[in-house]
């Protein structure tokens, strides 16, 4: 065995010689590490969601905007939508943010023309809503098991409705996605029936259009160039808003460092705190580390191969802190689901989500984490080491 | 270059130096020890003997004046050369600290890891070493289970191993019996006998008996040798 390998080797046996002194040190990075690893994942899976729902979505998304705000879009600007050469077809869609059950869960309701009911979505009990039938739902399985809702539940009014009087909705189907996040919130309905528990006829929150890949550009030029999307209006025009699939799918951040920069930050700070907590929390062990550094400095050894020495150690204590970590948040998200985590990142849920929380390990995160707890430890070691390496050996022993 | 294996010339060491509670351990020291030669280095407690030993040892750095080892200035070299130095000083410490929950053959050959010897050689070298101070059943034994003589004796197996150019005992008879002291003894007297260079600091008679010089120290001063 070469002489530094030797050395390195003696590392890995300090880290077994001294229990305590390791167990505290892996302690430490688990309990920084697993909620930065679980954070990551779930935020990686709600990225590759919406790239899927961009995916499965339309060529353009048209709303409405006045003084820079969204407004509801005139159902009559469909055919003003359809006129721009290119366009080959247009389909208005309302979408409101509700709150459902008797805990006014969060959700989504969605009113499309029946016919355009996504192909990703299928029932698993009952049926979707049938064109002319008034207020019946589609609920996304685990919306309704979380709700405790099936076919034929009779759902309570959720939206006010000051020209219908009270009704009382009719759930028909419950349905499974490839996405579970609409399975988790979207309530699924018939455009017109959307419009009336909305209170909103005529208008709709905007158009999904479609249009030949060569064309799109063009025509998403072209519709944002209309000069009102309700003509006449008295209260102003209307301008378009244009969202492509490719600046749907740009709006998506992208890489480890870019995406969620507060949770990022916030780990930052977690890390910066979690090198003094280790200095502190190994306490005991760094007298002996002195100690043992100094008997070994009067033995002989230069200060570089103790350095190597601790770097090991280090490497060890990193790799298993880090292996616990993933290991745990893998346990924290697929066994407990995210409990107490998934709030951070999805609305809705609190401590508990009654849904199947989207997540993905990505090599990336998984790296960064093995790569922080490195540089955790082996700040709390080499400090030390070093410290004491550069000291007289008696002094170092005393 | 001086002839001298090791010397000290106008040593002090004072601990907590310029504060209320300094203590001066030596002062002004000058000793040219030969290579070859068997120092003793008496003086009752308290008196710097330790201190002067690890001084000379280059385990502590003193306050004023100089060592030299085979004519190399201490304070001047880099923290590898003083490596070096220390690799052929054989330092057999009073306390005998080791690494805790390491068998002993490793504690007492942990020097030699960097030096390339592989574990095998360690360990037989080990045996060997622990059979000469009458340790030989002691070999797998961590040394918190090992009673104050034992852990002395295995020091200065421990300082032995290395195969240095001087060996630095500081008191290897305080925690032994008669006839532990005499293999003690006789093992730094081996050495001395095949042209190893001895500082041995004692209070005991006998291990200052085979000394070709002797220092004595008083507050630590060079006292008359009386």
């Amino acid at each position: 065995m070469l002489p530094i390998a030797a050395v390195a080797r003696t590392g890995l046996d300090a880290a077994a010689r001294h229990p305590l002194r390791s167990v505290a040190a892996i302690g430490c990075i688990v309990a920084v590490l697993t909620p930065f690893v679980a954070g990551l994942g779930i935020s990686r899976g709600l990225a590759d969601q919406a790239i899927s729902s961009v995916a499965l979505g339309a060529d353009l998304h048209v709303t409405g905007e006045r003084f820079g705000r969204s407004v509801p879009i005139p159902l009559a600007a469909a055919d003003l939508i359809h006129e721009v050469p290119g366009v080959t077809d247009v389909v208005p869609r309302i979408v409101a943010a509700i709150r459902i059950g008797r805990h006014r869960e969060s959700a989504v309701l969605v009113g499309l023309p029946v016919e355009t009911f996504p192909s990703s979505i299928s029932c698993v009990e009952g049926r979707l809503p049938v064109a002319g039938s008034a207020n019946e739902l589609a609920v996304g399985a685990q919306l309704a098991r979380r709700l405790g809702i099936s076919v034929g539940s009779a759902l309570p009014p959720f939206y006010r409705n000051e020209a219908e009087g009270e009704r009382v909705s009719t759930v028909v189907g419950v349905f499974r996605s490839d996405l579970p996040i609409w399975e988790a919130s979207l309530v699924l309905t018939d455009i017109e029936t959307a419009a009336r528990i909305g209170d909103v006829r005529g208008v709709v929150s905007g158009f999904l259009v479609s249009a030949p890949p060569e064309y799109q550009e063009a025509v998403a030029g072209k519709i944002a160039g209309l000069e009102s999307l309700a003509p006449g209006d008295p209260a102003g025009p209307i301008r378009a808003r244009v969202v492509t699939r490719e600046e749907a799918t740009a709006l998506i951040p992208e890489g480890v460092l870019a995406r969620e920069s507060v949770f990022n930050l916030h780990f930052v700070l977690a890390f910066a705190l979690a090198i003094p907590l280790l200095l502190v929390t190994s306490g005991v062990g760094l007298a002996e580390r002195r100690r043992e550094t100094g008997l070994l400095k009067a033995l002989g050894w230069h200060s570089d191969e103790l350095l190597v020495r601790g770097l090991a150690e280090s490497a060890l204590l990193a790799a298993l802190g880090a292996s616990i970590a993933v290991l745990l948040a893998w346990t924290w998200l697929v066994p407990l689901n995210g409990w107490g985590i998934a709030g951070v990142f999805l609305a809705g849920p609190d401590l508990s989500p009654g849904f199947t929380v989207p997540f993905r390990l990505a090599p990336e995160p998984i790296l960064l984490a093995y790569a922080l707890s490195f540089v955790v430890t082996a700040t709390g070691t080499l400090l030390s080491t070093w410290r004491a390496a550069t000291a007289p050996p008696m002094e170092a022993m005393r | 270059m001086s002839a001298a294996l090791l010397e000290a010339r106008g040593l002090s060491v004072r601990y907590h130096a310029g504060g209320s509670s300094e203590v001066r351990a030596i002062a002004d020291v000058s000793i040219a020890i030969p290579r070859g030669a068997f120092l003793g280095v008496a003086g009752p407690s308290g008196c710097g003997k330790t201190t002067l030993l690890c001084a000379l040892g280059t385990l502590l750095e003193p306050t004023s004046g100089e060592v030299l080892v085979d004519g190399a200035e201490v304070a001047t070299a880099s923290q590898a050369e003083r490596s070096r130095m220390r690799r052929r000083l054989g330092f057999a410490f009073q306390s005998a600290p080791m690494l805790r929950g390491l068998p002993l053959w490793d504690n007492l050959t942990y020097g030699l890891v960097p030096r390339g010897e592989s574990a095998r050689q360690r360990r037989e070298l080990g045996a060997s070493m622990l059979e000469r101070v009458g340790l030989a059943t002691k070999l797998s034994v961590p040394p918190e289970e090992l009673s104050g003589g034992e852990r002395q004796r295995a020091g200065l197996a421990r300082a032995l191993a290395g195969a240095p150019d001087a060996l630095i005992v500081d008191e290897p008879t305080s925690n032994l019996d008669r006839a532990s002291a005499d293999v003690i003894l006789a093992l730094v007297a081996d050495f001395h006998a095949r042209g190893g260079t001895v500082v041995l600091a004692s209070h005991d008679p006998a291990a200052l008996a085979p000394a070709t010089m002797l220092l004595a120290l008083e507050a630590g001063r060079v006292a008359p040798v009386t």
